[in-house]
């Protein structure tokens, strides 16, 4: 198994330890010292002079300190005592959300588990940072640092196999390509895999509610965070926005609220050229297979199109970089047949509209949906991810009877 | 059909005249593709397009190229008979599909006619061609490439292919091609990577030399592969200089999607829009009009599709206006340079974590 090993660039841990990590003990979920490792890594990329220059690391940083991970647990209350983590948990981080590695490694160390993450090929300045200060905090505590192991290796089937044989749960992060290219690697019996596929989101806003605003730029700026910030191309920004309210109400609050977005947007945003040809391609086709469809905006900043009603299908017609699919009607029922397996998110904005939609969602038992979340929070890690309540997933409970 | 200006020279018309002529039979194909074409009409529709702000060929609605990879686009009855053409695409690229009939088909010969013809002359050469026969024998997998070679076999007295089926080169038949034509005018033709590949670095292997000193070369299909290898177009020329002795060439920019109408390089390396075509600039940023010398997306307008709605496309490729009717050629129309491929946007969000495609 070494030879294999020695095929691994190791950023964190090395190949000896990585052999040594499935006979680890395990720990209780949110054990002491877990909390006092991230606490410490916590509390040392907070203190990093330029950290205002790196939005993820400090999203990580303040995330992962203790006062925070309390507010965590708390919102998946439970009782833990009787809990411990499944065992070696192997993890293959999504390219391009450059520090998720990181908080689904901490999740995993929270749970109690031996951590091991594959990181996407791509290295990001954040990313080296974070892990610099995380091997100088396993200086300090060397015999918690043990439990870590960060890597990188190029796609290669027979190391996925080693390492797969290895782990107790096995965590992908989507693609959907890359969720059944890791599958092919088979896991031990009583190891299962926590698989985070393709997603998409949309946003629900209570017109009523944006004509109450009385500063839009607030709004704006959160919803610029939830799209533009990521290229509205992570799995939580919203790419279809559904209005509910009057049709007199909606008119005039899209004016008002694009408006507000365009003031953010313009200024901030560089469309590359061949996200401004796709995203006109994409409106054109959607016309072009469907009647009912109007394309709308004055640039390529901020593409609009709208529709009279929402049809299933419309997920196949949305694209990242500024691409927008609205539709409205006087309640969010409009939105139901986006309501797919496929939709992660929606983002709301007006407490009633988000209310009824979670009750509706419930009484008919819709398949899709795991988060409903208010504008400016899409990106916010949560210790439930895609309705994955992960250290419960992560963990295991003993009965006694 | 009838109004295309075809008596005139492919260079002849100066600018105001042009944008009238080109205008007029633009806004007549877009109302045209509209009421024959269904995805077309919804296109202009959902675009909400007026047809009283058309003052000018930049107001004309344009289609990505790309969307000919996705849709069937037809202008024709279903009733009426058709072939439809195949681009290539670009390499491991879904394909184009193209609606042609033989009124388009013959609109395009006449175009590439007159647009050869203004470089070559009236008089047919003897042709040879850096590509193997078997390429144009293939019908069912109709490319970019093979139209290519059959548009431009209109210009040749005689066919030779330099090339055997493996693309390799066969020194055997170029050398009794130059034999027996090397003393006169002849055309070669080939794509440019092939002649880059098949001909320049197959000479190279062995250091040898020819003499096709009175030959004209025409070669288009884009830079993309070339550029990979880092060969620039002046080591281009200076190589099938010195081991060809070739010293006429002709680089050309077109598209299966709008064939016929292509753009042609003069002796000063300008690409020249010829008076059946037009070609805009655009910015990323909200598709207005580059200013001269400003690189932008790449638009081009024909006046030749009937049969489908690829009168106006936005290309995939940048470029940049050098200047209108000034050439010092004397060609009159616009005159760009090709700058290649927009680059692929490194967007983040969430994406793949193992699997070797992008997505």
């Amino acid at each position: 198994m070494r030879q294999v090993f020695d095929k691994i660039t190791f950023l964190s841990g090395s190949p000896e330890l990585l052999e040594e990590m499935p006979s680890l003990p395990s720990l209780r979920p949110f054990d002491p010292k877990t909390i006092d490792f991230l606490d410490e890594v916590s509390a040392r990329i907070r203190k990093l002079e330029n950290i205002r220059s790196m939005p993820d690391a400090a999203a990580f940083g303040f995330w992962c300190g203790r006062s925070s991970l309390a507010r965590a647990r708390k919102e998946i209350d439970g009782d833990f005592t009787r809990s411990l983590g499944r065992g070696l948990a192997l993890h293959f981080a999504p390219s391009n959300i450059p520090l998720l590695f990181a908080f689904s490694m901490a999740a995993s160390l929270l749970a109690g588990c031996p951590t091991a993450v594959r990181l996407p090929s791509k290295e990001t300045g954040q990313e080296r940072v974070v892990i610099g200060i995380l091997n100088e905090v396993r200086g300090k505590f060397p015999e918690y640092g043990c439990r870590i192991a960060l890597f990188r290796y190029a796609k290669d089937p027979e190391i996925t196999d080693a390492l797969s044989a290895m782990c107790d749960v096995r965590v992908i992060w989507g693609g959907d390509s890359s969720v059944s290219e890791i599958r092919r690697s088979p896991l031990p019996p009583l190891s299962y895999d926590i698989t985070f596929a393709d997603r998409s989101s949309a946003a629900l806003i209570e017109s009523r509610a944006v004509l109450e605003t009385e500063n839009l730029t607030s709004l704006a700026k959160k919803f610029y965070n939830d799209t533009y910030q990521n290229d509205q191309n992570a799995c939580s920004a919203p790419r279809i926005l559904f209005w509910a309210g009057s049709r007199e109400d909606t008119t005039l609050a899209r004016e008002r609220f694009w408006k507000a977005v365009r003031e953010i947007a313009l200024p901030l945003y560089e469309v590359p050229p061949v996200t401004a040809v796709n995203k006109y391609a994409m409106e054109l086709r959607m016309a072009a297979d469907g009647p009912g469809s109007v394309i709308e905006g004055n640039d390529n900043v901020v593409n609009r199109v709208w529709m009279d009603t929402l049809p299933e299908t419309v997920w196949d017609y949305t694209a990242p970089g500024g691409l927008f699919i609205e539709s409205g009607g006087k309640s969010p029922d409009g939105m139901l047949p986006i309501l797919t397996k496929h939709c992660q998110t929606i983002c709301c904005y007006g407490k009633k509209s988000a209310e009824l939609l979670s009750e509706t969602i419930a009484r008919r038992g819709i398949r899709g949906v795991d988060r409903l979340v208010p504008i400016g929070r899409a990106l916010d890690f949560s210790l439930v991810w895609d309705g994955h309540d992960l250290i419960r997933a992560m963990s295991r409970k003993i009965t006694i009877m | 059909m009838n109004r295309i200006h075809f008596e005139n020279g492919p260079y002849s018309l100066s600018h105001e005249e042009k944008d009238r002529l080109l205008t007029e039979s633009l806004l007549e194909l877009t109302l045209y593709h509209g009421e024959r074409c269904p995805e077309y009409g919804r296109m202009l529709k959902a675009l909400r397009f007026d047809p009283d702000i058309v003052k000018s060929p930049a107001t004309i609605p344009f289609l990505p190229v790309s969307l000919f990879k996705k849709l069937r686009l037809s202008s024709l009855d279903a009733s009426e008979l058709f072939k439809s053409v195949t681009s290539s695409g670009t390499s491991g690229q879904a394909r184009s599909q193209v609606v042609l009939d033989g009124e388009t088909r013959t609109l395009q010969q006449m175009a590439l006619t007159r647009i050869g013809g203004d470089f070559l002359g009236s008089r047919r050469l003897p042709m040879l061609i850096i590509d193997s026969e078997a390429t144009v024998r293939k019908r069912d997998h109709f490319s970019a490439r093979t139209a290519g070679i059959l548009g431009f076999s209109l210009f040749g007295s005689r066919r030779v292919f330099a090339l055997n089926e493996d693309m390799t080169l066969n020194r055997e038949i170029v050398k009794s091609f130059l034999n027996q034509y090397g003393n006169e005018r002849f055309l070669i033709f080939g794509f440019t990577y092939m002649v880059w590949q098949s001909l320049f670095l197959e000479l190279a292997k062995t250091g040898e030399t020819i003499d096709a000193g009175n030959g004209i070369l025409f070669h288009g299909g884009g830079w993309k592969k070339l550029q990979s290898q880092a060969v620039s177009r002046e080591e281009f020329r200076r190589c099938l200089a010195g081991s060809c002795n070739l010293t006429e060439i002709h680089d050309y920019y077109g598209m299966a999607e709008q064939a016929g109408s292509i753009f042609v390089e003069c002796a000063y390396g300008h690409l020249h829009a010829s008076d059946y075509s037009e070609v805009l600039f655009r910015r990323a940023r909200d598709f207005s009009l580059c200013d001269v010398k400003e690189k932008g997306i790449i638009q081009v307008l024909s006046i030749l599709p009937r049969s489908y709605p690829g009168h106006s496309l936005l290309t995939e490729d940048e470029g940049t206006l050098l200047g209108v009717d000034d050439c010092p050629c004397g060609r009159k129309g616009a005159y760009f340079s090709v700058e290649g491929r927009l680059a692929n946007a490194e967007l983040r969000g969430c994406s793949d974590t193992y699997a070797a495609g992008i997505r």
